[in-house]
Formats: structure tokens, sequence, C-alpha cells
């Protein structure tokens, strides 16, 4: 199990490191937390190798030593890479930048916060501290240990304390930070050939790929992906509808209910997830085509939105 | 072999005469296992061997009969997604049994 | 959203409902496939547990082979009904397709009928799921195939309905399409469920 979760993963991270080795990479928010993430997941992933070796586990089996490790894959690998795609793609899906001084603020003090925080645990793990304890004698020597983790997560505190600004301040400040050219980090790959926001549609034509960075390449390397002279042509497009959202809701409480042996929530349940098939299965009105010169109106108006960068 | 038909639609279907050939053949490599097992025609690892292999047989027929899976372009994702499928089936299927079976012999008193 | 909208199928866009129910059918065919995986997890959840009997009946004393095959010849009979719904749906003809899909729905129902006559006797002499290893992985693999074939005839009553009332439209032929890949990969998983644990339990 974790030779076929760590080996795979290993060669991800070369993949990452080589692909950034010799590039210029440009240190924005999201380059922050994306470095942050290959250090801290790497440490983390190691800690789990070290978990799978038996005697080792058997001594550390549901020991503090677990929970920092899970926590620095967690924390490392999910934690930061979301947050380094939110801030790269705030703009593409948004229209504006978010606030770069409160992300850089708030990624230092995860990192640093995360450390000081869980850095104590792998110890307190060898000490034989276990997990979901809420007392401990002051005589195991674990105070101070538990003391420096407090510190580490006030850190983290104050970096939650800044995304939280940090959301607050962008939007606040959304009309000086807008997004008007669609591609705000020069970007190599095709998202960032649409505007931003994108049309709902998408791609008004779909874009010829001839390289492994068709944008990149339409910019630099005269490479075109869009066949400017063709007409718009009228575009294929599925209705919108919550009938997903709303069986998965109740997939949920059924599933609560078998749990927890709650036999009307079930029965309930199951009646609600039928009848939304049901209907949307007599539903037949469920695509439609956007007329070519509904697209060609749209696209008139984001190129003058572009025209505006 | 069977008559391959593409629809309007893109679609593949078959014929009366496919589905038909699919159907016979289906039964006939059901009742070959039965009357192996309840007339004991063979050692009992003789049984399970052969049994597995009318049944992979008759997966065949019915792939290719009932669902028209072949090698035409027109299957080609659908062959590829099904080979793929199986393969995550058979270290699934196969992995479980060999490592329980290890558990097992390890966890005994010897 | 858009000012105009056209509620499709002009003339034109006729040939998108080609390209439409390939990629349909496609995307269909890739869930089955997710549900093969399904199915392998259950059978090899039977593999490993299928001789704790804890001290209880095995399959030698519970499994009545010829009850068995009269359901496979169900199941089997109605997957060939089936294709030849789909046969008379392609030449366009209701009546035919209506008449072959509700064969299909009866022998279907007669499976489903045999399949819970067979757990409710396991399970009032006391053979329920609860009883052992074997008896739980054996009505979870059987159970669950129960339950997607149940699922099945409730989509093709739906569907016997929408052929009746709205007749053989492309939407309709998409429909009938994915039940059909649902429907045959039913039969081709109890291939496997009747060889693994009937035939191989019987043994």
């Amino acid at each position: 199990m974790t030779t076929i979760i760590a080996i795979p993963t290993g060669v991800k991270i070369f993949n990452w490191l080589f692909t950034m080795f010799r590039g210029r990479i440009w240190f924005a928010a999201p380059m922050y937390f994306t470095v942050g993430f290959i250090i801290t997941f790497s440490i983390g992933g190691m800690t789990g190798v070290l978990l799978a070796v038996p005697g080792a586990d058997f001594v550390l089996h549901n020991s503090l030593f677990v929970i920092a490790h899970f926590h620095n894959v967690i924390i490392g690998g999910v934690v930061f890479a979301c947050m380094a795609g939110l801030s790269f793609w705030c703009p593409k899906a948004l229209g504006f930048k978010m606030n770069e001084g409160l992300g850089k603020a708030s990624f230092w003090f995860w990192l640093v916060g995360f450390y000081v925080a869980f850095m104590p645990l792998y110890v307190l793990g060898f000490m034989g501290a276990t997990r979901r304890i809420s007392h401990y004698d002051f005589s195991t020597g674990w105070h101070p240990l538990f003391v420096v983790a407090f510190i580490g997560m006030l850190l983290i505190a104050i970096g939650i304390g800044c995304q939280v600004l940090q959301i607050l301040v962008s939007v606040i400040k959304a009309k000086q930070n807008q997004d008007y050219t669609g591609d705000p980090w020069d970007g190599r790959t095709l998202e960032w050939a649409t505007s931003s926001p994108p049309p709902f549609y998408n791609f008004a034509r779909i874009p010829t790929v001839t390289t492994l960075e068709p944008h990149w390449d339409a910019k630099h390397n005269a490479t075109p992906i869009f066949d400017e002279s063709k007409p718009y042509e009228d575009i294929h497009m599925p209705r919108n509808t919550g009938v997903g959202a709303i069986i998965g809701l109740f997939a949920f409480t059924l599933s609560f209910g078998l749990i927890w042996y709650i036999w009307w929530l079930v029965a309930a349940s199951g009646l609600a997830i039928f009848a939304c098939v049901v209907a949307r299965s007599l539903d037949h009105d469920i695509d439609y085509y956007v007329p070519a010169e509904e697209v060609e109106r749209i696209e008139n108006e984001l190129m003058l939105r572009r025209n505006k960068a | 072999m069977s008559a391959h038909h593409v629809s309007a639609t893109g679609e593949s279907h078959g014929s009366v005469k496919a589905y038909t050939i699919g159907f016979i053949l289906s039964i006939i490599l059901t009742v070959i296992p039965y009357f192996i097992v309840v007339n004991h025609m063979m050692p009992v690892e003789g049984i399970a061997i052969a049994v597995v292999l009318l049944a992979i047989g008759q997966l065949f027929i019915q792939l290719v009969f009932f669902l028209h899976l072949d090698r035409s372009s027109e299957q080609r994702w659908n062959l590829i997604t099904f080979l793929f499928t199986t393969l995550i089936l058979l270290i699934l299927v196969i992995g479980s049994i060999w490592i329980m079976w290890n558990l097992n012999y390890n966890m005994m008193d010897h | 959203m858009t000012s105009q909208i056209i509620n499709n199928h002009s003339a034109e866009h006729h040939d998108h409902d080609a390209e439409a129910t390939a990629k349909v059918a496609f995307g269909f065919w890739i869930y089955i496939m997710s549900d093969c995986i399904l199915f392998s997890c259950f059978f090899a959840s039977y593999a490993v547990l299928h001789t704790n009997v804890f001290g209880g009946a095995g399959p030698k004393e519970l499994f009545d082979l010829n009850y068995v095959m009269v359901e496979t010849f169900l199941l089997l009979t109605s997957s060939f009904t089936y294709g030849l719904a789909m046969l008379a749906a392609h030449k366009n003809n209701k009546a035919q397709a209506l008449t072959w899909l509700f064969i299909t729905f009866l022998l279907g129902l007669g499976f489903i009928g045999m399949e819970i006559n067979e757990f409710h006797h396991l399970i009032i002499e006391g053979n329920g799921p609860s009883r052992s290893a074997f008896l739980s992985s054996f009505f979870g693999l059987v159970g669950l195939h129960g339950l997607h074939v149940t699922c099945g005839l409730i989509w093709m009553a739906l569907l016997m309905f929408q052929v009746s009332t709205r007749g053989l439209t492309a939407m309709v032929n998409r429909k009938l399409a994915c039940l059909s890949l649902f429907w045959h990969f039913l039969d081709i998983i109890w291939i496997f469920v009747f060889t693994v644990v009937y035939l191989m339990g019987v043994m």
C-alpha cells in the first residue's frame, strides 16, 4: 500500500522539481504556496514511509507521530495546493486578482505556523503521547512541547486571518484589480486564451492544438489556435439543472439514515431520490443551441473588455 | 463473423441472427458447466477451472453478440476502456485473494 | 442569459444527434466500467470470506442449483429479448419495441421474484446476512446485483412509458441505448455470480 502511494508520488515530486529547474519562476503568491507544498508534502510523505515499517508502526500506531504525519501531508499537500490554486485561478473565475501582499503574508504565517505546530507532535509521538487525549500528567514531560505547538497554532490562526482579510480586501478592491486580458500570469495553457471570467460556452471556436503549450505558442511562436476567418457557429449547450446536486443531498440523508438506523429518513430519502430521477428522465428538454449571432454579440462585447487593458 | 451494422445515429446494433446465435451459444455455455458440476464429471480442481473458463467464454459471447464489442473503429474506445477495467479488476480480485491468503497463513499457529 | 434560445432540432442540428448519442453511449459505457469495479470489490470480498461459515450452513447446504438455473435462464432470455426490442426500435417499429420491452420486463420481474423468494427462505431459516461472513458476503454480492436489476426494471418501466407517450424520438432511442448497455451488463455480471457463487459453491 505504502509502495503504491510513495513510489509514483516520488516520481511526481521529481517531475515538478525538474519542471521548475532552470526555468524563470515568477514568485507570485500562488508560487509561494506551490514551493511550500513541494517541501512540506515531501517531508510528510517520508514520515509516512517511516510508519510503513511494521516494527515502527507497532510502537507509533495511534500516537501523535501519526497525527503529525498525516497533517504534514494534508496541510502541505491539500491545503497549500488549494490555496495556490485559489489565488492562481481567482482572476480567471471571478475577473479580478487577489491581494498579493496579504496572500504572501498568509503563506508565511501558515508555513511557519505549520512547522511550529506539528514538528513537536512528531517528538511527542516518540515520547509516547497518544492521540485523542484530553488530559495528561505534567510528569510526562510533554507540556513544553504542547506549548510550542500551541504557539504554532496561533501563527496558523493569524495566517487564516490574513486569508479572510485577503478575501475581503480583494472583493472590496475588485474594481481596481480587474483582469481585462484574461491572461494575468502570461500563461501557457488554453484556459488563459479566454476572457476572465469566460463566457458560459467557454470557447466560441474550438482551438486547434498542435503543440504542448498551445496558448504560449500562439502568443510567441506564431502558431495560431483559432481560425478567425471562419464565421461563428451555433454552440450546443446543456441546460442548467440542480437535479444532480439535489439527488446528492438526498443521498447524504439516505446514507445518514442507513448508518444510524433511522428508517423513516431512509424511506423518505429513497422516495425523494426516486422522484428526482423520474422527473429528470421525463424531462426531454435538456439542451439547446446558442445561435451564432448571439455568440458573435458576446464575443464582440468581450473584445471591448479586452481592449480596456 | 457477426453482421456488423452501424445505425444512422452512430451506435452499433446487431441483427436477429446475431442476437439468436449469441443467445443459443450462451445457453450452451450455461448448460455445460451445470452438468459438469451436477454429475461430478471431473475432479474438483478440474471442475473449477472448466467452469471459470466456460464463464469467460460466455462473457466473450455476450460482449460480442449482445454488446457489439469488437475491434472496429467505432468500438475502439469502448474496447480500450473495457481492457483497462479488466486490468484493474484482475489486480483487485487476485490481489485481495493473495493478500488475505498470506495474512491467514501468517496468523496461523505454526 | 441569452435573448434568443432556439429549442433545438432544426434540420441542420440533426447530425448533432448522431454525435450526441455516440458520446452519451460512451459516457454511459464508462459508468458501466466503474460499476464493474464495484462488483469486483464484492466478488473479492466473497472470494475471501466464502469459507467462513461460523459453524453454520455453507453453500452446499443452502444452494439449490436447479432453482438458480431457472433464474439464470430468465435473465439470459431477458437479455436476448431486450436485443430484439432494440432491433425493433431501430426499425422504428414502436409496437414491436414496446412488446419486446414488456416481455423483457416480465422476465426480469420473474428473476427478481425468484431471488426475493430465495432470500426470504434463507432469512427465515436463520441464514440471514448477519449469520456468518459467508452469508454477509453472499447477500452483499447477490443482493447488489438484485438491486441493480430492480433499478433496471424501474428504469425500463419509465422508458416503456416514454416510448408509448412520445414515440421513438432521438432522445428516447438514446435512453434505450443506455438501458441496453445496462441490461446486458447485468446478465454478464450474473454469469460470474452464477459460476463463482453457485456452481463453485456446490461442486
